[in-house]
């Protein structure tokens, strides 16, 4: 059903941004955290999004009536990465997790960028919330063709 | 050919309700995957096709002298025509290779939307008429 994967894929995108959105406050509320339960500092965190067309098996390709197109493509989160960059140091020699020199490792996290990320983040949710209204409109108006 | 409830008009309406309704799925998933690296965004055509179907029973360049010879016309008839799926690049795309343009497609699905509107109407004062001649015009 055409309209129900419209929905469906505006869903997906919803899905998705909040996720990133959860992970950007994650990072930002750890951009101090100098203790993890596996050493070291917080590092930075990132999801990865992949597009997943809703393609048929050939079977289904077979049997379905439409054979020309299969149209929607929804996005996944697929995974999770952590920044690679190096913790950043900070001449802190009273700190309890400061090294020898009196340089404590500080989170990999840029708190502008992480800004940056979020505002993207919320704008492609109210992009797909958006989109989402439009199918639903269009759906609705179609239902009303049976009317009267 | 022509019957009372399969009108030229009624079929094309249905085609082009078909075709709108695809297409807002290919804007959607392009929207869903605003943040995709590499996604090359997409889009369906089909006015060209649906313009050339209307006139598919008009006969082609070629004499014909057996109904089955060939006129040399190979648009197909309007209830098999296809829409063509095609990458709809933004010009500069972003450095993780992601092509589309939200602005872009905020338009077309506006755009899109108000045509499916417009085809939804034709098929309601399609069906009106019919209505008014079957009850006599009462």
């Amino acid at each position: 059903m055409s309209f129900f994967s419209a929905l469906n894929t505006s869903v997906s995108g919803m899905t998705a941004q909040r996720l990133r959105v959860n992970t950007i406050s994650e990072n930002i509320a750890n951009a101090q955290t100098t203790r993890t339960p596996e050493g070291g500092p917080y590092r930075r965190r990132e999801v990865i999004l992949a597009a997943v067309s809703n393609d048929r098996t050939f079977e289904e390709e077979l049997r379905s009536q439409d054979r020309s197109l299969s149209t929607a493509t929804e996005v996944k989160v697929v995974g999770m990465t952590k920044d690679s960059r190096p913790p950043l140091l900070r001449y802190e020699p009273g700190h309890p997790d400061a090294n020898e020199e009196g340089y404590v490792a500080m989170p990999n996290v840029n708190v502008m960028e992480e800004m940056v990320n979020m505002m993207m983040a919320s704008r492609a949710y109210e992009a797909n919330s958006a989109a989402f209204n439009a199918s639903k409109k269009m759906a609705e108006s179609a239902l009303d063709l049976g009317r009267g | 050919m022509a019957g009372i409830l399969n009108s030229k008009i009624t079929t094309l309406a249905q085609k082009s309700l078909d075709f709108r309704s695809k297409r807002h799925d290919v804007l959607a998933s392009n929207v869903a995957n605003m943040s995709t690296p590499g996604y090359q965004a997409e889009d369906l055509v089909f006015e060209s096709t649906l313009a050339a179907a209307m006139n598919a029973d008009q006969p082609g360049p070629l004499k014909t002298t057996n109904s089955r010879h060939l006129d040399g016309r190979n648009t197909p008839p309007l209830e098999l025509a296809q829409a063509q799926r095609i990458h709809s690049a933004a010009p500069h795309p972003s450095e993780n290779g992601n092509t589309v343009d939200l602005d872009k497609e905020m338009a077309k699905i506006a755009e899109n939307q108000m045509m499916y509107n417009a085809s939804l109407r034709m098929l309601q004062h399609e069906f009106r008429m019919l209505k008014t001649a079957i009850s006599e015009g009462r």
